[in-house]
């Protein structure tokens, strides 16, 4: 076990740094600058010099990438080149809407799709099992900045029940009914794609364990069908679960970019997307690699959770 | 006279497949088992045994198959008209299966001892302790040494016969009136196979318990039973004693099944089969099913099924013995 965890971290240390470098890389290869979106600067090409120098973006790109490791390895992610701030402090602002509104997503989704992909599984064939995967299916394939506009038009626009965007309405004090209020739309955005998704693969995950000799085995203990179903069926179909899960936990981080740009959510889906466009590095590179990181550890617990639910696999 | 333990009465179960009609695994299928009785069925890979011995149990529709008419009666109750939480209540506790593959028949994520002592817990109440120790005295008995640690093993831990001693234990736990053993040694190698039949042999001689015992080996079933039945394409063709199956055959397939069964140890020869190949059951030919590979095939085979004709002679206990051939007439 031991080995095996250290084997994992060495591994990590080797993506964390590839996806930096070809991050750091790319940035800088892709057209564009950050001074782009200051229509004065592009005007003078000595403030542009003096901003770079300042910046010292014009140092060769393997030294400028050395002294962001560096400065990375003692936790600083650097200044943002727009904001002129920190970027994690950034990013601390940023991230509880951000993780209030995928977290919510998730739990919701999670609390639909469980049931009902046990459900549709333990049913197959039936009528419920067809309306069940023919909402997955729509669940599936509506885009969510199609969804997010429908939602809008009808909900906020034509019936005014629900707020069009942002976390909670400006100029009032903010209560526990009014973030709810807020949340509800992009929330059942996000969470009706997750939801459907979850119920293909738990579903797909039960009929492959029902099929199997040791459920007749159950059966033909004379064991009831719930306790088929949670003690022999569930346990065995969690490993599929488990996998899409923790593969889905990275993106709590960045959040639903489309969603939180539909909604005006003010999380980091929309500060992405916008410094990804206004090229700023700094903010681009943290984000990367907090995603890598993320990635590969939500990977290693998934395969920890294997091992706890499945006693065949060891890990040396 | 006593009671038989199990009377099933011409069942048929069928299978929904492609073809416009349902393929019929098994076909108008009697037979009984009177009580302490081994009663081996015998046939080549797909004749149906597995089928039959589901059947028994109703649990045909977890297999997606269904039975399309018959009866099955256990101790006097038919339980096809039982409602489902009473054969639940038989499963495991009155009527107990062993399954061919014992790795595949247990579950992976739970250990041993779970799996032995929640049949137990299911059908009576006692508590937690008693039924581990008792599952622990099963094991034992079953010829697992270190069974207080055997029983935290998961199945993966644990050798084919091991596996096949964890299932058989599990299907002694709540003492069967009737077991049902579903090739319980195909998959195991000759030592370990002789070391199971031996228990299974211990286990009957107590003569509280009757036993459906499916092999496709006539040796086996040679060793083990007091009467046999032959399966072929869904159908018995012929029933009687081991000792008059053995000695005077009457079905041209039963003797094949023999000769294949006496071949059976040559070393380093490939499995000897009966010449022929089963037939397809979607598409079985007319008269009677056997005829493609009989070596005595008369015109009318290939015209109409013979019917399962009394030989007359009775074993000891008064059972008939039987068998479905146009060549049988009687001497
Ligand atoms: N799940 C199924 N779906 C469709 N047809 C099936 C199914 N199970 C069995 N059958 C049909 O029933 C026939 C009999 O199957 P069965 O499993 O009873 O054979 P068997 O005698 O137990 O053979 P084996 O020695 O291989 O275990 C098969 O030939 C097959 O055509
Ligand atoms: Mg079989």
């Amino acid at each position: 076990m031991r080995s095996f965890l250290t084997k994992r971290m060495i591994q990590t240390l080797v993506v964390l740094v590839g996806v930096s470098l070809i991050t750091f890389f790319m940035m800088n290869l892709a057209p564009g600058d950050p001074f782009m979106m200051d229509p004065e600067m592009r005007m003078n090409p000595e403030a542009v010099a003096r901003w770079k120098e300042l910046r010292q973006l014009d140092r060769p790109l393997h030294e400028q990438y050395y002294s962001w490791l560096v400065n990375l390895l003692k936790g600083d992610f650097g200044i943002s080149l727009i904001h002129n701030r920190p970027v994690l402090e950034l990013i601390t602002e940023r991230l509880p809407a951000t993780l209030l509104l995928t977290g919510t997503s998730l739990l919701v989704a999670l609390l639909f799709a469980v049931p009902l992909g046990i459900l549709s599984a333990v049913k197959q064939g039936t009528f419920l099992d067809k309306w069940i995967s023919f909402f997955t299916l729509c669940g599936v394939s509506l885009p969510n900045f199609w969804l997010g506009m429908l939602l809008i038009l009808l909900f906020a626009y034509h019936l005014n029940w629900l707020p069009a965007s942002s976390l909670r309405t400006v100029g009032v004090a903010a209560s526990f009914y009014d973030y709810i209020k807020h949340l509800i739309l992009p929330v059942v955005v996000l969470s009706t794609g997750s939801a459907a998704y979850y119920i293909r693969y738990i579903r797909a995950g039960i009929l492959e364990v029902i099929g199997q000799d040791y459920i007749l085995t159950a059966r033909a203990k004379g064991l009831k069908e719930s306790t088929v179903l949670f003690r022999h069926i569930l346990r065995n179909s969690m490993i599929p679960v488990v996998t899409v899960v923790s593969l889905s936990l990275p993106f709590l981080f960045t959040g639903a970019m489309v969603t939180e740009y539909v909604f005006s959510w003010p999380g980091m889906g929309r500060w992405i997307i916008m410094a990804t466009l206004s090229r700023d590095y700094p903010s681009v590179l943290a984000v990367n690699v907090i995603v890598a990181a993320l990635v590969v550890l939500c990977n290693l617990g998934a395969d920890l959770l294997y091992a706890y639910f499945d006693p065949r696999i060891k890990y040396r | 006279m006593r009671m038989p333990v199990l009377q099933v009465k011409e069942l048929t179960a069928i299978f929904d497949s492609n073809t416009p009609e349902a393929v019929k695994a098994v076909d108008r299928v009697s037979f009984s088992i009177w009580p302490g009785e081994v009663v081996g069925l015998v046939g080549e890979s797909g004749s149906g045994k597995t089928v039959t011995a589901l059947s028994i149990l109703n649990l045909l529709s977890h297999k997606k198959g269904k039975i399309e008419r018959g009866e099955i009666i256990y101790k006097g109750v038919d339980i096809l008209s039982l409602p489902e939480k009473k054969v639940r209540e038989l499963r495991g506790n009155e009527m107990a299966i062993i399954f061919q593959e014992p790795l595949t028949s247990l579950n992976p994520v739970l250990n041993v001892g779970r799996q032995i002592t929640e049949v137990i817990s299911t059908h009576s109440r006692i508590s937690r302790r008693e039924s581990w120790e008792k599952a622990v005295g099963l094991l034992r008995r079953a010829g697992i040494s270190d069974a207080e640690k055997r029983m935290k093993a998961y199945p993966h831990q644990l050798s084919g016969g091991m596996r096949q001693r964890v299932v058989i234990s599990m299907a002694l736990a709540c003492s069967p009136g009737l077991l049902i053993a579903d090739e319980p040694t195909t998959a195991l190698d000759v030592t370990i196979q002789a070391q199971i039949l031996d228990y299974l042999r211990k286990v009957m001689e107590k003569g509280r318990m009757s036993m459906l015992f499916v092999s496709h080996d006539l040796g086996v079933i040679g060793e083990m039973c007091d009467r046999v039945m032959v399966m072929y394409a869904g159908r018995i063709l012929e029933t009687g004693t081991t000792m008059e199956i053995f000695k005077t055959p009457l079905h041209p397939y039963t003797r094949a099944l023999i000769e294949v069964s006496k071949n059976i140890s040559v070393p380093g020869k490939k499995l000897p089969v009966v010449t022929g190949s089963v037939p397809d059951l979607s598409n079985l030919p007319m008269g009677c099913k056997f005829h493609p590979r009989c070596p005595q095939v008369r015109k009318v085979c290939r015209e109409a099924e013979p019917p399962l004709k009394s030989t007359g002679s009775t074993n000891l206990k008064g059972r008939v013995c039987q068998v479905r051939c146009w060549n049988y007439t009687k001497i």
